[in-house]
């Protein structure tokens, strides 16, 4: 009965295929079908189906879309997510279904679609050419009302602004929402000298009290970059109040001042973390010195001002990477990082946080790869919290219609090995490609080989 | 092979930042024969945090892991986060960390736990119903053992399958405190749950102190 499902899905696969290739549209169809095999018995094997996902997509003259289909646990396929798009003369209208795609392109990308999240709804985008650019969403955000309108001015003699309105209604019945007001610009007038900036500002408030007052609610960006001959520079400033309302936008948002300057091939960047206030508190600068292929990295820590200087806390690294032109080997890089000075020097085991990490790519017989080793406590801050090393090694190589790449990863703990390891194997058709694969290939997700086979095939149309 | 000729003798370690990963005779976990389960305690203040950018979030963990020294095969656990802003919030001095040696499986999470995980929300989010992955996800509530509870009603047959994971917020922020039965990551896979009986009613205790998840199925009318 359930073997019959997996047919089902194939020959909506195969049907949708046909009909969107017989109509004069464009697009492509990915199928993917995964089998884990299973650690208890008792599992039945349709069950370790766990994914079978279609992405579909297409465009035509005036029109292109894509969605997803999902099993789900009844059985039943749904549309996890859709995106269609009509385009009308100057005009664009989208659809979304469960997408995160509510973002700006102000300086500040001060709407996230990460933190906005999935939406439902429409988007109007309209280029009115001497008239500016106009984004318009209407979407229900978490069962609310969320509109965001993003009007970029026409260019004129080399002045670019943008003004934004968003309003995001939080309760109906007290008729609560968030507002956030924007405006930025950028004169790029005289090469030597060209002031930017930008100033949002926030309220959290209903529609019985509302008031306008811009006390502690708002947000100031600016500064100027130019260029002289090989000399360029770039210096800005962000400030906050303590009351704005930072939800919609990215985290990386923060208080800092900022200064670049690069002459010919060197650059140095200067970014001071810090809370302005009546102290300001000063948290830690971030230098990084880049010459050709070689970059230097100091992070002083401040733990409030600079007087207060913590270099337990300071970190260091510095980068070597270059092209190599000898047999085997065609690239290479090589970085060390510590942060602080250690008492004892002998005693490596005890080392505050350090990395030792090379890397290099290759190129024998027709074969191509990349390897990489890393020595150091943590081995990284992502996947492998701890004092190790890690040995990677992956080989890839095309044969007329096929393709296939392995790729080993192995690390030593302590008293832990971990070890894993995927390969695929792909074949080109005239309209498409199909891969098998064996193996889990997110090796920073999964540091132990996973038991799976899956099967993924691309139709173009 | 051995990195540096580091080797323990037989026994339960806990690595953390203060030993920086390499523990010594002094993080040893001893028995609690009331509980059942190895534990230490530890000084907050002797954690330090990494920052992870999650796509332009920051967030601050400590981690730690569980080395199981045996001479018929050693067992690690997975590393484990321990949540800044938890420590922070409720002022705490101390925290234990516990570790069931039976259940504890290697490069796993599973039996091993801290009552750090005991003072945020966890939820219970799968694919049982409509948007039971984010919205009408199940917000666990805690019994008098400590031990997180979170009931579904649906009428299920022998053989349906759940796909879920225990997440640490309504909106699944922090990623790397997202916790799939195994381990705490933010991209691992799904885990499956598999009905053995028709019923109408299951119940899902999760307990975090271990990370240890089990169901209990029953027929209510």
């Amino acid at each position: 009965m359930k073997a019959k499902k997996l047919l089902l899905i194939s020959l909506i696969v195969f049907s949708v295929t046909l009909f969107f290739g017989s109509v004069d549209l464009g697009g492509s169809v990915e199928f993917n079908l995964n089998y884990k095999f299973p650690e208890e018995e008792d599992s039945n094997f349709y069950n370790n189906f766990n994914k079978a996902d279609l992405y579909f997509k297409f465009f035509g003259e005036g029109l292109r879309g894509e969605f997803n289909l999902n099993k789900a646990s009844d059985d039943k396929l749904w549309v996890s997510s859709s995106e269609f798009t009509f385009n009308l003369n100057n005009v664009d209208l989208t659809t979304y279904w469960n997408r995160k795609s509510v973002s700006t392109d102000d300086w500040l990308k001060i709407v996230n679609n990460e933190k906005v999240g999935a939406v439902n709804g429409v988007k109007v985008y309209s280029n009115l050419d001497n008239f500016g650019k106009l984004n318009f969403y209407a979407v229900d955000r978490n069962g609310y009302l969320f509109n965001l309108l993003h009007y970029r001015f026409a260019d004129l003699a080399g002045i670019n602004a943008s003004v934004l309105y968003l309003k995001d209604y939080k309760d109906m019945n007290t008729r609560s929402y968030n507002e956030l007001m924007g405006f930025d610009f950028d004169i790029g007038t005289f090469d030597a000298f060209k002031p930017y900036g930008e100033v949002v500002v926030s309220f959290q408030q209903d529609i019985y009290t509302a008031s306008y007052d811009v006390t502690d609610n708002y947000l100031l960006f600016g500064g100027v970059r130019g260029k002289v001959g090989d000399f360029s520079y770039n210096f800005n400033t962000t400030y906050i109040a303590d009351d704005f309302n930072k939800d919609y936008s990215p985290d990386s948002l923060e208080e800092n001042i900022f200064l670049e300057t690069a002459y010919k091939n060197v650059r140095l960047t200067n970014k001071l973390e810090l809370d302005f206030g009546e102290d300001n508190y000063i948290d830690r600068l971030r230098t990084n010195l880049y010459i050709n292929n070689f970059e230097l990295y100091v992070s002083p820590d401040f733990d409030g001002s600079f007087s207060d200087f913590n270099l337990d806390g300071s970190e260091m690294s510095v980068t070597y990477s270059h092209d190599l032109s000898i047999p085997f080997f065609t690239w290479y890089k090589i970085s060390l990082y510590k942060q602080g000075p250690e008492d004892d020097w002998t005693d490596i085991r005890h080392y505050k946080p350090f990395r030792i990490y090379l890397e290099g790519n290759y190129k024998a017989l027709g074969f191509s790869g990349n390897m990489k080793y890393i020595f150091g406590n943590p081995v990284s801050d992502e996947f492998f919290q701890a004092f190790g090393e890690l040995y990677y090694i992956d080989i890839s190589r095309n044969f007329n219609q096929f393709s296939v790449m392995g790729k080993l990863q192995y690390i030593q703990g302590i008293v832990e090995k971990r070890f894993t390891a995927y390969a695929e194997v792909g074949y080109n058709l005239p309209n498409g490609n199909i891969k098998f694969y064996v193996g889990d290939g997110d090796f920073e997700n999964t540091l132990q080989f996973e038991r799976q086979i899956g099967v993924t095939t691309t139709f173009y149309f | 092979m051995n990195i540096l000729d580091i080797t323990l003798d037989p026994g339960i370690y806990l690595g953390y930042s203060k030993n920086k990963n390499v523990p010594d005779l002094e993080d040893q976990l001893t028995y609690d024969e009331s509980l059942g389960l190895y534990k230490i305690t530890i000084n907050a203040s002797d954690l330090t945090y990494s920052e992870i950018d999650e796509e332009g979030v920051k967030y601050y963990f400590s981690y730690y892991k569980i080395f199981h020294v045996k001479d018929d095969g050693n067992v690690v656990s997975s590393s484990i986060p321990i949540w800044k802003d938890i420590v922070e919030a409720n002022n705490i001095q101390t925290i234990t960390i516990y570790a069931d040696t039976n259940k504890m499986k290697d490069g796993k999470a599973i039996g091993v736990g801290d009552d750090t995980k005991l003072l945020q929300d966890w939820y219970f989010a799968g694919d049982w119903g409509d948007k039971t992955w984010d919205d009408n996800a199940v917000k666990f509530q805690p019994n008098e053992d400590d031990v997180l509870v979170a009931k579904i009603q649906k009428n299920f047959s022998v053989g349906d399958t759940i796909l879920y994971k225990i997440k640490p917020t309504g909106n699944w922020r922090p990623w790397s405190m997202i916790f799939n039965a195994e381990i705490y990551s933010r991209e691992a896979s799904n885990a499956v749950y598999t009905l053995k009986s028709d019923t109408n009613e299951l119940t899902v205790y999760f307990d975090p102190k271990i990370s240890y998840v089990w169901f209990v199925e029953s027929e209510v009318n």
